[in-house]
């Protein structure tokens, strides 16, 4: 027996496994309305009875046969380990559940099955027998509403008493007696026979791989003829017939468990409506831009800014802190000076690094972080998918590349990872692209959304234009270089939903987390570099080796290299460099628009490049990084050329 | 069932060709219900006659096509099987019910060329049977003709607001069936077009979906009054 029973949450898209994963962990696992906010696993520990037990969140999925690959994720997990499956289900849509979990009995792991959203299910009318389903299933059945705490701790007492289904699914003749027969060939210390039987016949090869260790040769031809054999005798694909009998076999269970009324339409639908309708949305989508201009450009950027950095920090924290390092560290010896000017001197530790990290960019990302949550947690994103689908095919993606995109205004890095929920390559790759190139992060969007706010309102449009411009030029340029197959826009839109504030603030809060413990250690270490550089004279060669770059074809003053060097590291550090040269005067708005452009394209900072590199490997990330910035250089100088 | 009684001996021709067609097919010989009630000599009899008009040869014992026997069989698969899909979309029966139907209207004098072809467009060009079996494609699928206001169309057709229940789906690569299976978009189901511009949605049960209208034009549906 396992040390460590492992407790696995399963389910379809967007059903609320990572609520439920917060419940029984106490972890936070980000939680919002689309499908595919979880693209990798989770792991906590939650207590069941007096043993302690490992907890993962996996991405949703609609069947064991994976699609894209946040799905494999999945899949791949199920076959590896063993241990209790909690399935989640959407009391609305126990039709697409059922499916799924008849897959998952076949792996012959206990099984716990939870009916989520029973408060969305009521509200539609539907009304679900759960003591009926736990008789036909045969395990442990729960209702629950998440969200807001319904019928967790049952959850918790049941997942003791989870158990193998005793349901056995029938499949029609041809299907059952070949999956009989590929099962006679797997050896029996296979784990989940049956279900990896179901996936070959599926013709799922991957599975063939994992298994090429413990079969046999002549029973891998076997198979392969056995499965060739089935597929030969249907025009459809042997996977879809069998999922359409899974399908058949779950409305027959639930014609006995579900009945339905109709109900009217509510507010909601026709909100829902035009938030999609070809005029309305975009009506509703210039509506949203500008709340969001309105609370991050106006009021994070502009009035939270200017409390922070002039009140706290120029009142407050800058003088004290020079007042108390001026005591211990005095400037007259050229020892303690070092460590004082490292402290407190033009590229100092907190009057440098601090105050960009804290003043400028820290309020700035936090009301954008709550904003973009409140844009999450509705269902508002997927809508702009269906809006914007024609223009990304352009770009050789489709509408649901919109999410990662998106997403990338928070944070590129994380954004990359979720390229996972795109179905080809070639889209993972483009997407991963443009968000290196051409999506600034929220950091950097509110430095430049700050810098915009005091700068003549048509260099914005300028800066947006040609930013969008590159965007689709990029993308339009290698949907024709790289190869790759046709993609399809198939998407689920979630239902639209009033965010929950505890969400939205826990969301905000771990984001914010997150850019504290990653984002500001970088801005020291570039400051303390620049202090370094400076220190030993360095910085000043660099400057004019940089110079003509910088100052021949860019127009700007030589020290914009500073920024531009530490553009490296992050470029929203970079950015908030040449914030700092125009606050000072030291950037007219030509230059500065420049800057600013050039600063965008930058990639975004070195864990981006590092996510990369884990994603498609170090070779497209060292070509993605030698594009960009030469690349960067070069728009900035044609547009200085332009403007000229 | 006793209609075997009635059956001729072209009927008996007819079947003996069906037959070897589903053998090859599948790839094993398996008992032929329609045949099973048909004497021995009867079957020699109807057996000889094919071989002799060289529709069929018999090598050890069993019974391959020849190329225009394979023709001969052809048709008669495609009236099977475009009936059984008649059958299905129009009157709802059950699958069974549906396959012997079928099995009386495969022949020649019951089904003529012309009838064929309109029941092919009528029911869009169906590429199945509803057992999911390839139904081999005639002249009329060959052109796309719709002379016949079909009754099953692609969904791209379909008015926005209206109802419509899937009868088959032939996208244009098999990835895509699964995908949209998943998402409850599958044959039998019944949708709602909530849009079609900027993009199509569509709305199974609670399922909300987008997609491409490229996508639709592989959905075929009836329309829900």
């Amino acid at each position: 027996m396992n040390s460590q029973q492992k407790i696995i949450l399963v389910g379809n898209p967007n059903v609320g496994k990572s609520v439920i994963f917060g419940f029984l962990t106490g972890a936070y696992a980000t939680v919002s309305n689309y499908p595919g906010t979880t693209v990798s696993l989770s792991k906590g520990e939650t207590k069941l009875g007096d043993r302690t037990c490992e907890v993962i969140d996996t991405p949703g999925v609609n069947s064991l046969i994976p699609m894209s690959e946040d799905e494999a994720v999945t899949r791949n997990l199920l076959l590896a380990e063993n241990g209790i499956i909690i399935q989640v289900a959407d009391a609305k849509n126990l039709s697409r559940a059922l499916p799924l979990t008849f897959q998952l009995m076949e792996l012959e792991i206990p099984f716990v099955f939870v009916i989520n959203m029973c408060d969305e299910a009521a509200k539609n009318g539907i009304k679900i027998d759960a003591k009926k389903l736990e008789e036909i299933l045969g395990v442990p059945v729960v209702t629950t509403v998440a969200t807001r705490g319904l019928g967790l701790p049952q959850l918790q007492e049941k997942m003791a008493s989870a158990q193998i289904s005793s349901y056995s699914l029938k499949y029609s003749g041809v299907f059952s007696e070949a999956l009989k027969e590929i099962a006679a060939e797997i050896p029996d210390t296979v784990v989940g026979k049956r279900a990896c039987a179901s996936m070959l016949l599926s013709g799922d090869r991957t599975v063939v791989e994992r298994l090429k260790k413990v079969l046999a040769p002549e029973a891998k031809t076997k198979i392969e003829s056995l499965c060739r054999k089935v597929a030969a005798q249907f025009a459809e694909p042997v996977s879809f017939l069998m999922g359409r009998e899974r399908l058949a076999q779950g409305q027959i269970i639930l014609n006995r468990v579900l009945s339905a009324q109709k109900k009217e339409r509510s507010f909601f639908q026709f909100l829902n409506r035009w938030t999609m309708h070809p005029f309305l949305g975009l009506v509703v989508l210039a509506g949203v831009l500008e709340i969001v201009y309105l609370f991050v450009g106006k009021f994070g950027a502009g009035i939270a800014v200017d409390f922070i950095e002039k009140g706290i920090f120029g009142k407050y924290i800058s003088p004290g802190s020079v007042w108390l390092v001026d005591r211990i560290f005095s400037e007259a010896h050229p020892i303690t000076r070092f460590f004082h000017d490292a402290l407190v001197g033009p590229y100092g530790l907190i009057t440098m690094g601090l105050s960009y990290g804290f003043a400028i960019v820290l309020p700035i990302v936090t009301t954008f972080f709550i904003a973009f949550s409140l844009m999450e947690d509705s269902g508002y994103l997927p809508r702009l998918a269906v809006m914007v689908n024609r223009c990304f095919k352009w770009m050789g993606l489709n509408g649901k590349a919109v999410l990662p995109m998106v997403l990338g205004l928070g944070c590129d890095t994380m954004a990359t990872l979720t390229t996972r929920i795109l179905e080809t390559k070639k889209q993972r790759v483009i997407v991963t692209l443009l968000l290196a190139l051409a999506v600034p992060c929220s950091a950097q969007l509110g430095v430049l959304l700050g810098m915009f706010g005091k700068m003549p309102v048509w260099t914005f449009w300028v800066w947006l234009s040609v930013i969008i411009g590159i965007m689709f030029f990029v993308g339009f340029a290698s949907n024709k270089i790289l190869k790759g197959e046709p993609n399809a826009f198939v998407m689920e839109i979630p239902p639209l939903r009033i965010p929950q504030f505890g969400n939205v603030a826990k969301k905000t809060l771990s984001r914010l987390e997150w850019y504290v413990k990653e984002a500001v250690p970088l801005f020291l270490l570039g400051t303390f570099i620049l202090f370094l550089l400076d220190a030993v004279h360095v910085l000043g060669v660099l400057q004019r080796a940089a110079s003509p770059l910088v100052v021949t074809i860019l127009g700007l003053p030589k020290e914009a290299a500073n920024a531009f060097l530490i553009g490296f590291l992050r470029r929203d550090y970079g950015a908030t460099g040449f914030f700092d040269m125009f606050n000072h005067g030291q950037l007219n708005v030509m230059q500065a628009l420049v800057a600013l452009v050039v600063i965008t394209l930058f990639i975004p900072c070195v864990a981006n490049v590092f996510m990369i590199v884990k994603e498609h490997g170090g070779r497209t990330a060292l070509k993605m990084v030698s594009f960009i910035f030469p690349f960067a250089f070069l728009v900035g100088g044609i547009l200085r050329w332009i403007l000229k | 069932m006793s209609t075997e009684e009635t059956l001729t001996l072209d009927e008996i021709q007819d079947h003996i060709l069906v037959r070897a067609w589903l053998d090859h097919e599948t790839g094993q010989p398996e008992p032929d219900h329609c045949l099973s009630t048909v004497s021995e000599a009867i079957r020699q009899e109807a057996t000889q006659i094919l071989t002799r008009k060289e529709w069929i040869a018999v090598k050890d014992n069993q019974i391959i096509l020849t190329p225009r026997g394979q023709e001969q069989a052809s048709h008669l698969i495609r009236r099977h099987r475009l009936a059984e899909r008649l059958f299905a979309v129009v009157f709802n029966l059950s699958e069974e019910a549906v396959h012997a139907q079928a099995c009386r209207m495969e022949h020649e004098n019951v089904l003529t060329p012309e009838a064929v072809e309109g029941i092919c467009s009528f029911l869009g060009h169906p590429p199945s049977c509803p057992h999911g079996r390839p139904i081999p494609m005639g002249e009329c699928c060959k052109l796309f003709t719709n002379e016949v206001k079909p009754l099953v169309m692609p969904l791209y057709q379909g008015e926005v607001g209206n109802d419509y229940r899937i009868v088959f789906m032939a996208p244009k690569y098999h990835s895509l069936l699964e995908r949209l299976s998943g998402l409850g978009v599958t044959p039998g189901a019944s949708l709602h077009i909530s849009q079609k511009s900027p993009s199509f949605v569509l709305k199974v049960s609670e399922t909300e979906v987008a997609l491409d209208e490229e996508i639709t034009n592989g959905i075929y549906v009836v329309c829900l009054q």
